[in-house]
């Protein structure tokens, strides 16, 4: 089935309304923190099963160009990341329209190695970058953002203002969010009024997929 | 507007070029930019700024930081208010208001002074002597009028309109405290490499550099320190200032509380009044510095009496004249640094009374003698000097009291780790052990050494000792070495206080504590340190005794006729300072406490004009009332629609899991009750999970989607909790079953379509699957797709008793998807309906919710037997004691249905069943209403109830009584099912 035929609009975090603009530190000449929630993208989280770690990761480079990167970390391939979120979990991130591609490809790759389960529309995915990104993520990430600890690729399932997320610093000083989707309305709230002290602004961005 | 008449003309730490205009009591003055309130306050003449805790006697300006006892005002007003704030540390800022507190009607003339008179009767344990009866009068005299005597300062009664925030920092070396040591040491553990903070909790780091006359290589020290925020910057530090390290905890991790905005009028919208800081730190350097001990005398809280080091912090920081003759008193040799820096500013030195004999004596140099008494109302006039050899009295006039009394490190920090500070004879004080700590390095003052080059040095060697500690490699060498000269030849020497004069000396300023006080409380046995503590209050203040309790010690050591060092001490706690309830709260306050969880129907529901009910974190659609009708009206309509036609709900909240892998069926099998073994690919099934005594745990739905592929669902309330319980199940119970599990309760969104052309409806989006009763029977289910390739996952299962079907599709397509079937439904009469007919639904349908399985109900007792299987082979969790006398007992509740006899008579959720005849108490309650409701369809109230022995009493006509609304009716106990009790319904 392809996306285009599909009768109903993919709509990414409802619940989100961004004001154009900057907003904040009114001193600040450029804001120190952008804020993008990033649409358009396909979720399939991977759990090898009991030995069959080494074939799924075979399976997935296969597919997807690139194998399973050890815990805590991340790699990515043009526009597509495989970040780690648990023991055992994988997430690769892909550009898509949303309506289960990746998943039923990787099911069939997948087949009896590995737990394969759709999580396109599980998160809300939130990109911040900016001079004070790590600074505003401090807020309420217990875990060191420095880059000397948390390096590019560097990926952590933690918890910020009350919501578990998963955290991972892609290049550009960009640190990717995935916010639980029905959390993204208050996770966005908080962000936005943390930003308020560096100056920021907000928008969305869709990743184009391969096939546009 | 009162001239500043106490400013000196020159000198100071501040912007004279930029005047502030506050308002204290309700007078405008005049400060300047860098001024504190209580230096602005000096510079008028104000010398009474409070009056005391317990007698209410007038008391000044004692200190110059955050150890003060009597400088304690209301600040702001409206909203902002907030009481006891330190008037020595409240930076000054245009159109800042303070006023007085403790005191009625003004702080000059306090008619709660009179306690003063009946001070015999205030003494020390006064509370546990004198209020022991009658009882009654605990609550409704005594504590009312000791409350209102007694209290500080009001709070402002009104919601705080400013934000807060918090953040977490990382680093190698945290150092507390920014005087000469802690600068010296950031210095030198970050130019090692170490990722450094310092954080002081003075507007400006520089500790004592900014209130002495110092020189630190060939510069003057305030310069010096002035400079040290860039120069540190410059090497990566990050320093902050107006922020107190509070706390100490486990792992060397740190509260920090930063006052962001308290030196503005009013926070600017970016910022937010002030945050909280968790700092965590491979290794700290303790730089705290010390605190000026207080001398002993009578009259000794008088306003004029204040710390020498304080004195000379107005002189220098603030260009504040403190009094115009001066008597400095103390044992130690900063004595006549002060006389020095007091001099400077004109103010005329009556007398510097030093306890040391061995001081050469001059014209205004007494050696060997101490103020004994300082005389005075509301400001001190004159003081008493006593020889200590001889005996001899004089009388000196003087309208300031310098006093020196040694210093103390301030060890609270450290305290609070359990580090036992010990005494040290030679400082007369409480000195930190000198040890190599793998986590803490103690610099400076605080370690005991005084001078501002030892200061320097001692903090230069802990910056490079704690960046090796952290790990770092630091590179072979010394730190660059200073060359600094200034004040604190802190040694004291000599006898620190005249016994026997008349009046009150006070230990404990702030909680009004004397050295009788202590006295008596040895007497009456209350002699060990902790002990005197909770009798008499010492040190319970809000400096937490940093003021007071090396005297305290020192009268207790007097008394009970040992050394200070037997005595002990009492321990630190966090935090160091008070910290607002706002900070620790940071965002999460009001609507913004927890977050909200919206589903993906949630704006197309808001637009209908939904009345949205909390359930958990969920927002969840309660009805859909139109203009006019009332919660009641529109339950009942919608569910007339659902019974008649079809509706929607949203049931995206019911937690959803996927099991996957070989083992799934296993672990489906052990956790429920059921015998799901058997459950084939493409059904569903009503499911139980019990906990291990055998009550109902949660229920919910288990689908076998393919031979190793399971999904289940769970209650909204309960989502999280089964989801940990089937993790733990796995991860500890059998760790050995190779599946994996994750939620995907926010991958899908989910409708319950409900009635009798629900499948007409669903007809018109799902994909190329056939509807049919033949194909797609009750219980069947299906990963399908809508709307022409949106993925779907539908299963036909009913809640409300109707025909009806649950329809998943991915979150990000609910809203068009809604739209949609809202559209398309109309012919169907589709129609939204909320939690609350659903509720009614279910109560004529005799479905269980939270109320019945609340944690005390077995399978059976809510009439769910079949779904425990005592066949299946292997035991589930529960089973064993599911079997045990009490759960299997006849005389157990159980759940029936109840009717009122009277159609219209509502029976109310909660009352208590008793026989028609007999007992009327409660303690013969025969059972007890969980749910009720009018019923639309019945058209008569009925309620879901819990009656012992209750399947035999179907037809029995019982009462049920409501004492709490003082209600009681008579209700018939039927079948709890209702409506289509055959199912019929559902099945069609």
């Amino acid at each position: 089935m392809c996306a285009d035929k599909v009768e109903l609009a993919r709509q990414p975090s409802p619940n989100v309304e961004f004001v154009p603009g900057q907003h904040g530190d009114p001193d600040a000449a450029l804001p120190g923190v952008l804020i993008e929630i990033v649409d358009g993208l396909d979720i399939v989280r991977v759990c090898p099963f009991a030995g069959k770690r080494r074939a799924a990761g075979a399976a997935v480079r296969k597919a997807c160009g690139v194998g399973l990167p050890p815990a805590g970390k991340s790699v990515s391939k043009s526009a597509s990341v495989i970040a780690w979120v648990a023991p055992e979990a994988w997430c690769i991130l892909t550009p898509g329209p949303g309506t289960g591609a990746l998943y039923r490809d990787l099911r069939k790759a997948l087949r009896a190695t590995a737990a394969v389960t759709d999580q396109s529309h599980a998160f809300c995915v939130i990109r911040v970058s900016g001079l004070q990104a790590p600074s505003l993520l401090m807020k309420e990430c217990a875990v060191d953002l420095d880059e000397t600890v948390f390096a590019v690729g560097t990926c952590s399932a933690t918890r910020m203002a009350h919501v578990n997320v998963h955290l991972r610093r892609g290049d550009n000083g960009i640190f990717e969010l995935l916010a639980p989707v029905s959390y993204a309305a208050s996770f966005v709230e908080w962000l936005s009024e943390a930003s308020l002290e560096f100056g920021y602004q907000a928008g969305r961005r869709r990743e184009p997929y391969p096939d546009e | 507007m009162t001239q500043q008449a106490n400013r000196l003309e020159s000198g100071g730490i501040l912007v004279r070029e930029r005047p502030v205009e506050f308002e204290y009591d309700g007078i405008r003055y005049e400060g300047f930019e860098g001024d504190t309130l209580a230096s602005a306050l000096m510079a008028n003449g104000i010398r009474t700024v409070g009056r005391s805790f317990k007698y209410h006697r007038a008391r000044g300006i004692y200190t110059a930081g955050s150890h003060e006892p009597n400088a304690l005002v209301e600040l702001r007003t409206g909203a902002r208010r907030e009481p006891n704030t330190l008037a020595t540390m409240a930076e000054l800022h245009a159109g800042l208001i303070a006023a007085s507190q403790n005191c009625w009607p003004t702080v000059r003339h306090d008619l709660m002074s009179v306690n003063s008179a009946l001070s015999a009767f205030l003494v020390a344990g006064f509370y546990y002597k004198t209020f022991k009866w009658p009882r009654r009068f605990w609550t409704n005299i005594y504590e009312p009028v000791i409350r209102r005597a007694a209290g500080l300062g009001h709070a402002s009664g009104k919601a705080d309109p400013d934000r807060y925030e918090k953040s977490y920092a990382h680093c190698d070396v945290l150092v507390v405290g920014a005087g000469p040591a802690g600068i010296a040491a950031a210095d030198s553990a970050a130019r090692a490499g170490a990722r450094v903070i310092l954080c002081d909790e003075h507007a400006r780091i520089g500790g004592a550099l900014l209130n002495d006359r110092t020189e630190i290589n060939g510069q003057a020290g305030v310069e010096w320190a002035l400079d040290a925020p860039s120069r540190l910057s410059r090497l990566g530090v990050k320093v902050m200032p107006r922020t107190t390290v509070a706390g100490w905890y486990d792992d060397n991790t740190f509260a920090a509380a930063e006052r962001v905005s308290d030196h503005l009028a009013e926070p600017p919208k970016h910022l937010p009044r002030q945050k909280l800081w968790r700092i965590a730190a491979r290794h700290v350097v303790v730089a705290s510095g010390a605190i000026e001990r207080p001398l002993l005398f009578s009259g000794n809280d008088r306003p004029g009496v204040m710390l020498a080091s304080s004195a000379r912090a107005y002189v220098n920081h603030y260009a504040v004249r403190p009094g115009s003759r001066a008597v400095v008193c103390g044992n130690n040799d900063d004595l006549y640094t002060t006389a020095a820096d007091l001099r400077r500013a004109g103010i005329a030195i009556a007398a510097i009374v030093d306890s040391r004999s061995a001081q050469e004596p001059s014209d205004v140099a007494l050696a060997g003698s101490l103020v004994s008494q300082a005389v005075g109302g509301r400001s001190v006039r004159k003081v008493a000097v006593t020889d200590l050899e001889g005996g001899a009295r004089r009388t000196i006039k003087c309208d300031l009291v310098c006093v020196a009394g040694g210093w103390m490190p301030n060890v609270s920090l450290l305290s609070q780790r359990g580090v036992k500070p010990a005494w040290n004879e030679g400082l007369q004080s409480l000195v930190p052990p000198e040890t190599e700590a793998e986590t803490y390095t103690c610099a400076g003052a605080c370690a005991g050494r005084f001078g501002t080059q030892e200061c320097l040095a001692e903090g230069a060697r802990a910056g490079r000792r704690a960046a090796a500690a952290a790990g770092i490699d630091v590179p072979p060498g010394e730190a660059a070495p200073f060359a600094a000269s200034g004040p604190f030849q802190g040694k004291p020497g000599g006898q620190s206080r005249v016994r026997g004069e008349a009046g009150k000396t006070f230990v404990d300023l702030q909680n009004d504590v004397t050295a009788r006080d202590i006295e008596l409380a040895a007497r009456e046995g209350y002699g060990a340190v902790e002990h005197l503590k909770r009798y008499t209050t010492m040190g319970m203040a809000t400096d937490q005794g940093r003021l007071s309790n090396v005297n305290g010690l020192a009268v207790l050591a007097d008394v009970r006729g040992v050394p200070v060092s037997e005595v002990g001490t009492t321990t630190y706690r966090p935090p160091y300072t008070p910290v607002t309830l706002g900070t620790l709260a940071g965002h999460f306050q009001g609507r913004t406490w927890r977050p909200r969880r919206l589903s993906g129907f949630h704006d197309w529901a808001a637009e209908r004009g939904a009345e949205f009910v909390e359930n958990g974190l969920w927002m969840r659609w309660n009805c859909f009332a139109q203009p006019g009708e009332s919660l009641a009206q529109a339950a009942a309509r919608e569910v007339k629609a659902v019974r008649s036609g079809a509706g929607m709900c949203d049931v995206s909240t019911l937690g959803k899991i996927e099991i996957q892998g070989p083992d799934a069926v296993e672990l489906i099998d052990h956790v429920y009750a059921g015998n799901l073994r058997k459950l084939t690919v493409g059904r569903s099934r009503f499911a139980l999970m019990l906990r291990e005594d055998g009550m109902v745990f949660d229920d919910g739905t288990v689908t076998r989607l393919a031979r190793d592929h399971f999904l289940v669902t769970t209650t909204t309330g309960n989502a999280g909790r089964a989801m940990e319980h089937l993790e733990y199940c796995h991860q500890v119970l059998w760790p050995k079953l190779d599946l994996h599990m994750v939620s995907v309760t926010d991958a899908w969104s989910g409708l319950s379509i409900a009635g009798p052309r629900s499948r007409d409806v669903l007809e018109t989006v799902v994909d190329r699957l056939d509807l049919s009763n033949e194909a797609f029977p009750f219980l069947s289910a299906a990963d399908t797709s809508v709307c022409a390739g949106v993925p779907a996952r539908l299963m036909r299962i009913s809640y409300s008793g109707e025909l009806a079907y649950e329809i998943y599709v991915p979150y990000q397509f609910a809203e068009d998807f809604i739209r949609t079937l809202e559209e398309r439904g109309k012919e169907f009469g589709l129609c939204p309906y909320g939690l609350e007919a659903l509720g009614i639904m279910r109560i004529e349908k005799g479905h269980v919710a939270g109320s019945e399985l609340n944690g005390r109900t077995t399978p059976a007792d809510v009439g769910l037997e079949w779904a425990a299987s005592g066949t299946k082979s292997a035991g589930y969790i529960g089973r064993a004691l599911s079997a045990r006398e009490g759960l299997v007992d006849p005389e157990r509740e159980v759940l029936v249905g109840l009717k009122a006899v009277k159609p219209t008579q509502e029976i109310a959720a909660g009352s208590h069943l008793l026989n028609k005849r007999g007992s009327r108490t409660l303690a013969d309650t025969q059972g007890y209403v969980s749910a009720a409701c009018f019923s639309p369809t019945l058209e008569q109230n009925i309620a879901l109830a819990f009656l012992k022995r209750g399947r035999e009493r179907h037809g029995e006509v019982l009462r049920a009584a409501n004492p709490l609304q003082k209600r009681e009716i008579l209700v018939e106990v039927t079948s709890p099912v209702f409506y289509d009790p055959e199912s019929d319904r559902v099945r069609r």
